[in-house]
């Protein structure tokens, strides 16, 4: 048997015969994945309120903003422009307050130090949130969407429902990578994560255009809420599902849009694992991962 | 009522202290013009879009609409703010079962938490306003401002949302974490039959009488007659215009004292039930 020197302590110690037989890199960080998407998938179930209180209650809000359109007797299109706007809602309240803010959260709660301390990527534990979260909110907006279809009786004119299908996935990948860039600034940040998270919610409902086409806000204001995902998937998925009205209301064209959002997924994507690594360092650094209540 | 108040007046000052004390007063101040001025801008794009493209019928409901969606903010946090307390002492600091425990009044408490939260809002509120009046032509001037009714309707108003509030903690005693929107979620859903952001008329015939059951619908009819002259101008067709004010004002006191009613039992009820079931210190987080 052959015997290995430890680097650290120069002491003869014998190689571990495991090593090499367990499960590789790739494996582990899918089991973790899949280990950290389960509770919020099943989690969900479990608890039967949540399908009151975060599906049927946001339609019914859903629902007012629609309203607003039907009050002033606009045509049905612009209620289809308000519908699309606020299923997304979903996805952006859901990478705010479970994405950017769990790990915050975990840290409060006492299970950060476990992430910490598990022989997994963090990467995998942030991907597995952001697809147990996706799960289920995708299950909230498809409600929203259908239920409000069928209610106003919204017709929508898509042509090409291949590329609709492309962007939509495009602005989640690129959101939830902004949500995991948002998670791990926030992991050095005290209560202040929950006040910047909360003061990013409204704000970006109205710079990103939720609820009426983002160009009627300027070209400047427009430019500047497209580093949210959202703003131009918002705007391309309209193009294509109410090309006519929409024709007034293009701030960039399709192609453009998902060119940017391809950008923007891969951007986030490669900035959220350098933050997490730089942010895990310093707040181990400054003993900040066991924190609470600050 | 002593306990009740030196409850409030602790659970108050430590709200205060956990909401405002992670920054400065004067970026606490900005920080919480965010939501009422957000939501007001919101609702002023989504008209003047259809007003530009010549797509609009009927009024210009944009008075309408902002009075409602920037009075409405207070009901969203102050319906928010107590099931949340609930959420943060319970599983945040794991303390609400040592107020459970002491002699003090849970409910006076929870009430200090609230109004904290919202303390701050008493202000952002009116500077929204004033911003709608002089930046988006809003029509609220200082001299045909209500005074004695604003006083009365906000009083009203204030109570009967902090026993709706009330409710939304005890409903939160008892369940899971999930739920720690429940009050952003209860205030979403009061958005459609309270003819916050459109006249009630919209509505169904049988959503309009869950609108006129909710309390809310006035304590927003009032607020809107307190400070727009032309609140009741028939053209708006708020379906509300036939009601007199001192029947709107009768129908708020009723509608605070049957609030008081259902609620305070509820507390207490709840409070049992959580002690009951072992939900004092539950933690649920996914």
């Amino acid at each position: 048997m052959s015997v290995i020197l430890d680097k650290h302590t120069a002491v003869e110690r014998q190689p571990n015969p495991r090593r090499g037989k367990g499960p590789s890199a790739f494996t582990i960080f899918w089991r973790s994945v899949i280990g950290r998407a389960y509770p919020r998938i099943i989690g969900t179930q479990r608890e039967l309120s949540w399908l009151f209180f975060d599906i049927f209650l946001p339609f019914m809000a859903t629902m007012s903003y629609v309203l607003v359109y039907e009050a002033i007797g606009a045509p049905a299109s612009y209620k289809g422009l308000v519908l699309v706007g606020g299923a997304m809602t979903a996805f952006w309240l859901n990478v705010l307050w479970s994405m950017a803010m769990q790990l915050y959260w975990d840290k409060e709660q006492g299970n950060l130090q476990l992430y910490m301390l598990a022989p997994t990527s963090r990467m995998a534990i942030l991907t597995g949130m952001a697809l147990g979260g996706l799960f289920a909110t995708t299950i909230r907006a498809a409600i929203i969407l259908i239920g409000g279809s069928l209610i106003f009786g919204i017709r929508y004119q898509a042509t090409n429902w291949f590329a609709l299908v492309g962007i939509f996935f495009l602005s989640l990948i690129a959101l939830y990578g902004m949500g995991m860039l948002l998670s791990s600034i926030f992991l050095v940040y005290g209560r202040g994560a929950w006040q910047m998270t909360a003061a990013l919610q409204e704000p970006v409902f109205f710079v990103s255009g939720f609820h009426f086409p983002v160009k009627a806000l300027g070209t400047v204001v427009a430019t500047g809420a497209s580093v949210v995902p959202l703003t131009l998937g918002l705007d391309a998925m309209r193009q294509l599902l109410f090309p006519e009205m929409m024709q007034q209301f293009q701030f960039l064209s399709v192609g453009t849009e998902a060119a940017i959002l391809a950008g923007l997924a891969l951007g986030f994507g490669l900035v959220a694992r350098w933050a997490l690594l730089r942010m895990e360092r310093k707040s181990r650094q400054d003993g900040r991962l066991t924190e609470r209540g600050n | 009522m002593q306990r009740f108040l030196q409850a409030f007046r602790v659970g108050f000052w430590l709200g205060w202290k956990t909401e405002s004390n992670w920054t400065n007063p004067l970026f606490y101040i900005l920080w919480s013009l965010l939501v009422p001025m957000s939501n007001g801008l919101i609702m002023t794009m989504m008209l003047r879009v259809l007003q530009r493209t010549g797509n609009v019928n009927g009024a210009d409901l944009l008075p309408y609409v902002f009075i409602g969606t920037v009075v409405y903010s207070i009901v969203a946090l102050l319906l928010d703010s107590m099931a949340w307390a609930v959420l943060e002492d319970r599983e945040r600091m794991g303390m609400l079962k040592y107020i459970a425990i002491t002699p003090s009044s849970m409910y006076g408490y929870l009430w200090g938490r609230g109004f904290a939260k919202v303390s701050v809002n008493f202000l952002a509120v009116p500077l929204t306003l004033t911003f709608g009046a002089l930046v988006l032509d809003i029509p609220i001037q200082l001299s045909t401002i209500d005074w004695p009714l604003l006083l009365a309707v906000v009083v009203l108003g204030l109570l009967i949302v902090t026993f709706a509030a009330q409710i939304l903690a005890g409903v939160t005693l008892m369940i899971a974490r999930h739920a720690g929107f429940v009050g952003q979620a209860v205030s979403g859903a009061l958005y459609l039959f309270t003819g916050a952001l459109f006249p009630i008329t919209v509505l169904p015939i049988w959503m309009q009488t869950i609108a006129r059951a909710v309390p809310l619908t006035y304590w927003l009819e009032g607020m809107r007659r307190a400070l727009w002259v032309d609140a009741r101008n028939p053209a708006y067709k708020t379906g509300l215009e036939q009601l007199s004010t001192s029947n709107l004002l009768l129908i708020l006191v009723g509608a605070a004292v049957a609030m008081a009613v259902i609620s305070i039992p509820l507390q207490r009820r709840a409070e049992h039930r959580a002690k009951e079931k072992g939900l004092l210190d539950m933690n649920t987080a996914y």
